[in-house]
């Protein structure tokens, strides 16, 4: 921005300011933790304490065999990583199309897209349930796969990063008599690539925390995803253990912070590349 | 060339749009259409027209989950894209120090599984054990039950979407920011104009394209909330305030009412449409 | 080296692979779909000692068991849209009447009164069930499900609270709770156990309670209110004796200060929590709550004694039940199921493990086995326990009460156990429980009669809505608020 630096009253002010704000963001989760490590009678005493008198690992034990967590993983992560594999190719070879591509319909084809965004779940999934009985997907994986095998707002994400690419690459590249597809992958895909590491965190992301449709579309226990395990530990009028609810939480937020902070660099620059250009 | 265009382009489309139109898009036709009908899940929906919706303009507790649902975004969209802005604005200048880090630390709770959030701000709220109502007695004050006393539960959520929110929108707001040309900046300098002019005329209306996103996506899954609702609330029994438009909607399919469920929907749908083109038209016009 | 087609021919290979669905192997020969929801240490009533065992006692019949979380209805529904559903479902009463007039349950008369002998369940077994619990089973002449428990809402008291009063002031001695009390000696025990320190903080809490319907309920029916009128159109919660109970609440909040209320659940704090602190001398809940205060506080000297009575003895309770969906496809077997999990040798499994509720059988809760439980250990951690179990010692003090709600009372020649009932009554509980909410708010100034006419207005409007969707006449409720 400006190039003058402001006072150093100013500086100490903001910096002071965001560091607060970062740590509202970071200390929920570190009292999570934190609570995860207590006894029931330390979580819920009257008497505020930050640390646990001793470490209570076993709480994790607890979470992970009472709603046997170690199944749901694996099922959260088989149907995350597929849809998040397949999905950004689709939505990007869609982006792609609804960004450089003329043909005809285009325009009303997009905003039929955007539409789809507009109507809570709450009201067609029972239409959708519907459609995913007559194809054999209820209480299965794939029935968590294959309606997210392209998304609206991913083709709106992708369209947005392609739009970015100059025209000019890719009247280069027809006139060299590439198809529409070589030029995605050759000349498309490295600018476009951080925007398609981005979506597919984003993907990764609300594919591991989708609660509403596997609750209503899985029925065995074999498909259950860990946000069903996680909901398990509130069912029924008991007065329930907070310090395993909190290591269940962490159980369930891990994985995911680690996937972000490995790829976050990447993140990052593909958010910045989308650029949002009209 | 513009045939094979063409071709390409169908058939790049033809699968991801087949798997939308096939899984969001006709059932939610067929659920605009429900709203025309009365149906409780055997047997064929009967038509009944206009029914459900002279019903709907008669009913009671419509008016207090709209109320409720408007509620939480204007709570929520504005101070989320607001503060999202000046955060970004602060870490983005070039002396601040620690900018990777605090991309990476605003962004955490948009990545957490709202299972998790919902468990944790539970925890920090609930007026026994809870961190927040301990410090505030500690200093001497006396707080209400913030989950369960009164509209506060509804202030908690809005507070809990906007800790949740800010991090997105800064993220996105970063990068739109530097795609802002320096050169703006170092005119307006000659111009003799103050730091907060420069941010309020030159950065604001260069990223007006992100702050239009942030705002319409903001609107559209305000006006949805479901999730947030359901784990911060035991939605068993629900509370007063945060009886919101989505959660009458699932409590009517609960209850076999699904034709009157469909109604309520067609409502999100019309606010959210409205809302969007209301937006988008006024961003144009600001743009001009 | 052409990449990019061969990239698009794995990606098409790879979204066919994953969009083709695979064929499950269907298991030829009868087997039951068994559903219920609960917490995973149920598991040890539900699959082990239900599910396992009447697999084993059957080889000609598979018992598939499914265990889902507490929105089960929402999946019941979606079930039967699909013209699918259990054989044997674990269903609320809440939910029993708006199912049964949905369709979504097999009239059960045809099995009890069968002339096969492998099917019917003797008059003896029928009348076993709990009088009141009969009364609301049959809908139109007909019963849809069988109840497996009847959990009662119960005043638990802290003993040492009690003792400590009456040491410190013998000439204002406090005796324990007994069903014999009227709201008047509730009141006075509540005022004069409640205890503030300098700065006028409630520190021991005379009575506490959640606010929900139940509370409203029994105190209502105790006035002699009924909730519905005969043909169940109208709502009648503002009567005289609905005022009465709001009035003495408020009373006992404003004028005596020895209600504090907490509002909603969250479980594991608020009013159960106070009470598990030894904090609150006489606190009202249902019977699932024993097992927990044994488990969080251990040490407490808790018991719990029935309800006081107003005008008429009266208990709120609620019920668990066994139904078939009117979409499976063994009916016979999966009757024969519930009558062998309803049949006293099962039922009585239900108490021994969860003691959540009694189970909903007269000759269990009279028996021997019905004085002690094993509990639900804890697995990986021997000596600890998800439900403690219940010794014969304990069992005046945490169980014995459970018997008033089913016992002829002296004065009425009835049971004072009942279950509200009606195809609105989850609209009405959600509405008596904002109507309570908005009534105890330490601000409110509304007088009872506003409050319940509101509430009476609210539930009308819904009724009148589904009527008038249905195209079924308005009802004339004879006065011009509706």
């Amino acid at each position: 921005m400006s190039a003058r630096r402001p006072s150093l009253p100013l500086r100490l002010g903001v910096h002071a300011a965001v560091y607060l704000a970062a740590a509202t963001m970071v200390f929920p989760f570190l009292w999570m933790v934190l609570t995860s490590l207590k006894t029931d009678a330390e979580a819920l005493s009257p008497e505020f304490s930050l640390l646990p008198e001793s470490p209570r690992w076993s709480n994790y034990a607890e979470a992970w065999t009472s709603v046997e967590l170690g199944r749901f993983c694996v099922n959260s992560f088989l149907v995350a990583s597929v849809t998040t594999l397949l999905a950004g190719a689709h939505n990007t070879l869609a982006g792609y199309a609804f960004a450089k591509l003329r043909f005809g319909g285009r325009r009303m084809l997009f905003l039929l897209t955007l539409a789809t965004m507009m109507l809570p779940i709450q009201v067609f999934f029972v239409f959708a349930y519907l459609i995913a009985d007559w194809a054999g997907y209820v209480d299965s994986l794939q029935g968590l796969i294959v309606p997210f095998l392209a998304s609206a707002f991913g083709i709106y994400y992708m369209r947005q990063a392609v739009a970015g690419v100059p025209d000019s690459l890719l009247e280069a590249g027809r006139l060299d008599g590439m198809s529409e597809l070589e030029m995605l992958w050759r000349i498309v895909r490295p600018t476009v690539w951080p925007a398609i590491a981005a979506l597919g965190i984003f993907t990764f992301v609300a594919s591991w925390n989708s609660f509403f449709w596997p609750l209503i579309l899985i029925d065995s226990r074999d498909h259950k995803t860990m946000p069903l395990a996680i909901a398990e530990l509130s069912a029924g009028i008991y007065v329930h253990s907070w310090p395993v609810r909190m290591a269940a939480a962490t159980i369930l937020t891990a994985p995911l912070v680690l996937v972000f902070l490995a790829f976050q660099r990447a993140f990052v620059r593909g958010v910045a590349l989308t650029g949002l250009k009209e | 060339m513009m045939r094979r265009e063409s071709a390409s382009a169908y058939g790049f489309l033809a699968f991801p749009l087949a798997v939308i139109f096939v899984f969001t898009l006709v059932p939610s036709v067929a659920g605009l259409l429900l709203s025309l009908f009365v149906w409780d899940g055997s047997g064929w929906p009967v038509f009944v027209g206009t029914r459900n919706f002279q019903a709907l303009a008669a009913d009671a507790r419509f008016w207090p989950a709209l109320r409720n649902t408007l509620a939480y975004v204007a709570g929520t969209v504005p101070a989320t894209v607001v503060l999202g802005f000046l955060l970004a604005a602060a870490v983005h200048a070039r002396w601040f120090v620690g900018k990777t880090l605090c991309r990476t630390v605003f962004f955490l709770p948009t990545i957490v599984a709202i299972v998790a959030i919902g468990f944790v701000w539970r925890w920090v709220l609930n007026d026994q054990a809870g961190l927040a109502p301990s410090m505030l007695r500690a200093i001497g004050v006396t707080p209400p039950n913030l989950l369960q006393e009164g509209p506060w539960p509804m202030i908690s959520i809005v507070v809990v979407s906007i800790w949740r929110g800010v991090g997105f929108c800064m993220v996105l707001y970063l990068a739109a920011m530097s795609n802002v040309s320096e050169s703006l900046y170092e005119a307006a300098e000659v111009d003799g104009a103050s730091r907060a002019e420069s941010l309020r005329y030159i950065t604001w209306p260069q990223v007006a394209p992100m702050t239009a996103f942030l705002a319409v996506t903001g609107v559209i899954g305000a006006l949805q909330v479901f999730d947030i609702v359901l784990v911060m609330t035991t939605a068993e029994v629900e509370s007063g305030s945060t009886n919101v438009l989505n959660w009458y909607v699932y409590r009517e399919f609960k209850a076999g009412r699904y034709g009157y469920a469909a109604t309520l929907g067609a409502v999100v749908f019309a606010l959210t449409l409205a809302a969007t083109l209301a937006q988008l038209r006024l961003m144009r016009r600001s743009h001009a | 080296m052409r990449i990019a087609p061969i990239l698009a021919l794995l990606l098409a290979l790879a979204t066919i692979a994953a969009v083709v669905p695979v064929s499950r192997v269907v298991d030829p020969g009868p087997s039951l779909l068994f559903t219920v929801w609960g917490m995973p240490f149920e598991d040890a009533l539900f699959r082990d000692r239900y599910a396992r065992v009447y697999d084993e006692l059957n080889p000609r019949t598979r018992v598939e068991y499914q265990r889902h979380g507490p929105d089960l209805i929402a999946k019941y529904n979606a079930w039967h849209t699909l013209g699918k559903g259990a054989d044997v479902m674990r269903i609320r009463i809440t939910e029993y009447a708006g199912m049964a007039a949905r369709g979504m349950l097999e009239p059960l008369t045809q099995f009890i009164e069968s002339d096969n002998p492998s099917l019917a369940m003797g008059v003896a077994d029928y009348r076993d069930i709990p009088a009141h619990l009969r009364t609301i089973i049959e809908i139109g002449g007909e019963v849809y499900a069988i109840p497996e428990d009847n959990a009662q809402y119960g005043l638990f008291y802290n003993r040492a609270i009690f003792d400590r009063h009456n040491a410190e002031h013998p000439d204002q001695r406090v005796e324990y709770p007994n069903p014999d009390w009227r709201w008047g000696d509730l009141r006075r025990a509540a005022r004069l156990l409640t205890r503030a320190d300098e700065s006028g903080r409630t520190v021991q809490f005379g009575i506490d309670f959640h606010i929900w319907a139940w509370p409203f309920m029994t105190f209502f029916a105790q006035a002699g209110g009924e909730l519905w009128s005969e043909d169940g159109l109208t709502c009648l919660i503002d009567s005289p004796a609905g005022v009465e109970t709001l009035e003495f609440f408020r009373a006992m909040q404003r004028e005596d200060g020895s209600f504090s209320p907490s509002f909603g659940w969250d479980t594991g704090v608020g009013a159960e929590a106070r009470f598990a602190n030894g904090q609150t001398a006489m606190y009202f809940d249902g019977s699932w709550r024993v097992p927990n205060f044994e488990i969080v506080a251990p040490g407490l000297d808790f018991a719990v004694s029935p309800l006081p009575r107003g005008r008429r003895p009266a208990v709120v309770s609620g019920c668990v039940l066994w139904a078939i969906s009117a979409n499976s496809r063994h009916k016979e077997e999966a009757w024969r199921m519930i009558r062998w999990l309803t049949a006293p040798e099962q039922a009585i499994e239900y108490w021994d493990t969860l003691r959540v509720a009694p189970p909903a059988r007269d000759s269990v809760l009279r028996s021997e086995r019905f004085r002690t439980t094993s509990g639900v250990p804890k697995a990986g951690r021997p000596g600890e326990y998800e439900v403690p179990p219940l010794t014969p010692e304990r069992f005046e003090d945490r169980a014995a009460w459970l018997l008033y709600a089913n016992t002829p009372h002296p004065e009425t020649g009835e049971p004072p156990g009942f279950v509200p009932v009606h195809e609105f009554q989850t609209d009405l509980e959600m509405i008596i429980q904002r109507m309570l909410e908005a009534y105890l708010n330490p601000s409110n100034t509304e007088t009872a009669q506003d409050v319940l006419g509101r509430a009476v207005r609210e539930i009308h409007g819904v009724m009148d809505r589904d009527r008038a969707a249905k195209g079924l006449p308005r009802v004339d409720r004879g006065n011009s608020q509706g």
